[in-house]
């Protein structure tokens, strides 16, 4: 177990490397001494580049061995040398007093101790969710077993049943831990999402202190990180809680696009924007909503739209050639179409799915046993934030998010064709989480726009 | 959440709200401080309130989940997916033992209770061994509950290799 653990360590490493290198590039930093200032935002951008880059391989035929991935990781380890880069992105902290950075600190101390917790559990817990080890973790089996897409397994009647339209995001990047352990340890490969899980809280604060006061930035975190649906997912090992975690900081990116109109967070939108996609389904919806309120909050506020544009279609590299493979292999799933989805005929004939599909929705939602107080204090922070002059507009930006990523949802279990109780119990304290996280990730912004006040004359970094 | 507390865990739990009524005031009094808007601090309190309140039960669940996964040997933890539901991992094992991994077999399973889990799980466990969607096409077979001679293939040799479980492998 040892052994498979620094295999895990040695991977993440890997992904720690190529983040850092791509980083540099986007602005994120500029001389090395930058680079812990923004070390999580850069390990989260590996993970997302280094899984998109490693499910395009396994499309082109390779294999995910070792040397492929530390090619990979090389390579975009080796951006960090370019001489280019989109510019500054993330302006110093915000200045606090000394009694503010203790509480702080002890805060991160506490949050820091429970992720502890949570890592002792990972390492030694099996997979036990049906989903984890009948489907996304046997993808990941199936590709280091045969060395790559096996169209014997990934496009074969007889494996239709795993959903083989599913991005390859979690395969591929198990597959590539797989290799670096030198065996299946189905086991310790739980703890790929412990990393990810460290790694967005972190990104979340680096990307968050310039805005923040660390007076609320801290609690905020503590709140979002032992969550307890969070918790529980970790040990899912399922493709939601990585797409959960990429789209928040994918919105969070967007955001800080529109409020700076800084191109490295455009980047930063795409390529989480990216991983999001390529790692589930449900996540195609989720980042389309993403792009269409930004690009309409910057038509509003006359920010440039092209950046929003390009960044789109980075993303789209992510996800288009697996759909592309999926469409060339006949594997798109016998489920309704689009066009009858939006017929209101047929959704008019099935109304009575609403009610449950609501209740059910919400109960999740604002189920404190998993949730805490995420939602009812995001809807506070937003209520008091669409009466002040300075959160407004953030608070109808991520009005309108989290209340388009809802409808998606509501909208699928309404054209769905399951038997809609059973539908909603198994599967919405899932599907909420990424409105969840979203939620939890701009509550410490919306509160900072109530406490923004003119410039103070004394610097309370002296205090 | 609560009622499933002991007595202990409760008092703990129920002290600990002193803390964060504590904690929380000194947030309002930070925040205050910092900014002049009461909307800020009171939020700035309620985040820290509603993190801080079931953090002792949160970090106790992780710490009880890390023993309990601790206490898993690690052949236990291999079969734990497929563990305990309604067919025998065992067997499934014997299977994987007896078929060559560059084969094919036919998955032949009774729609029965447990006949999903199975399924699912032989496809993982087997592999490299292919699942293959017919018997003609396969070398091998592997049957739960029901027995693959039935199936009418030519079969060289069938052998039980748990309860109600077999193998066959197809004559060519």
């Amino acid at each position: 177990m040892t052994r498979d653990g620094l295999g895990l360590l040695a991977a993440n490493a890997c992904f720690l490397a190529a983040g850092a290198g791509l980083s540099r590039p986007l602005g994120l930093w500029r001389s090395p001494h930058e680079l812990p200032a923004v070390l999580a935002v850069a390990y989260v951008a590996g993970v997302a580049a280094v899984g998109i880059g490693a499910t395009l391989l396994l499309l082109a035929g390779l294999a995910l061995t070792v040397w492929q991935v530390l090619l990979l990781c090389a390579l975009l380890a080796a951006a960090g040398f370019l001489p280019v880069s989109l510019g500054a992105s993330l302006d110093a902290p915000l200045p606090s007093t000394r009694s503010v950075r203790r509480l702080a600190a002890a805060v991160a101390a506490l949050l820091g101790i429970y992720l502890l917790g949570l890592l002792a559990r990972s390492w030694y817990e099996p997979l036990f969710h049906w989903d984890a080890w009948a489907m996304w973790t046997l993808k990941a089996r199936a590709i280091v077993l045969l060395d790559g897409l096996d169209l014997r397994v990934f496009a074969a009647d007889a494996y239709r049943s795993l959903h083989l339209d599913y991005p390859l995001f979690v395969p591929a990047l198990e597959a590539i831990d797989f290799r670096f352990m030198g065996r299946i340890d189905t086991r310790v490969v739980d703890a790929q999402f412990w990393f990810l899980f460290v790694g967005f809280l972190g990104a979340a604060a680096q990307l968050l202190r310039d805005r923040v006061q660390a007076v609320v930035l801290w609690p905020a975190l503590l709140l979002l990180g032992i969550a307890p649906s969070l918790a529980i997912q970790l040990r899912w090992s399922i493709a939601d809680f990585p797409l959960a975690l990429f789209f928040g900081l994918a919105g969070l990116a967007g955001w800080r696009y529109l409020e700076s109109g800084r191109a490295p967070f455009a980047a930063l939108l795409a390529l989480f924007g990216g991983a999001a996609w390529a790692t589930k389904r449900e996540g195609l919806a989720f980042v389309v909503l993403l792009y269409v309120v930004l690009l309409v909050f910057a038509l509003v506020r006359r920010a440039p739209v092209v950046p929003l544009v390009l960044a789109g279609a980075a993303s789209l590299v992510a996800i288009l050639p697996w759909r592309i493979w999926v469409r060339a292999h006949d594997l798109e799933p016998a489920e309704l179409p689009l066009g009858k989805a939006v017929n209101p005929s047929y959704l008019l004939d099935r109304t009575d799915r609403v009610g449950p599909a609501l209740s059910g929705l919400a109960e999740q939602a604002f189920k404190p046993g998993w949730w805490l107080a995420v939602l009812p204090l995001f809807l506070v922070a937003t209520a008091l934030a669409l009466r002040s002059r300075n959160g407004r507009p953030l608070g109808i930006f991520v009005l309108c998010l989290v209340g388009l990523m809802f409808a998606s949802l509501l909208w699928a279990y309404w054209g769905d064709r399951p038997e809609i109780d059973q539908h909603v119990a198994h599967t919405a304290r899932r599907v909420v989480t990424s409105a969840l996280v979203v939620s939890g990730l701009f509550l410490p912004l919306l509160a900072a726009q109530l406490g923004r006040h003119e410039p103070q004359s004394r610097d309370l970094s002296k205090e | 959440m609560i009622v499933a507390l002991g007595g202990f865990a409760l008092a703990v739990l129920l002290a600990w709200q002193v803390v964060v009524v504590g904690a929380a005031l000194l947030v309002w009094r930070l925040a205050r401080r910092e900014a002049p808007s009461r909307a800020f601090a009171f939020l700035a309190a309620a985040i820290l309130a509603a993190g801080l309140a079931t953090f002792p039960l949160q970090l106790a669940r992780a710490a009880k989940g890390a023993r309990d996964a601790r206490r898993i040997g690690p052949r236990a933890a291999e079969l734990f997916g497929g563990a305990g539901r309604s067919f025998s991992v065992n067997s499934v094992e014997r299977a994987r033992q007896a078929i060559p991994p560059d084969a094919t077999y036919f998955l032949d399973v009774a729609p029965r209770q447990g006949g999903s889990a199975m399924r699912f799980w032989t496809r993982g466990w087997l592999l490299p061994r292919i699942a293959v969607d017919s018997p003609e096409e396969a070398d091998w077979i592997v049957s739960w509950r029901e027995d693959p001679r039935r199936l009418g293939i030519p079969l060289a040799e069938v052998r039980m290799v748990g309860p109600r479980t077999w193998v066959a492998r197809v004559q060519r």
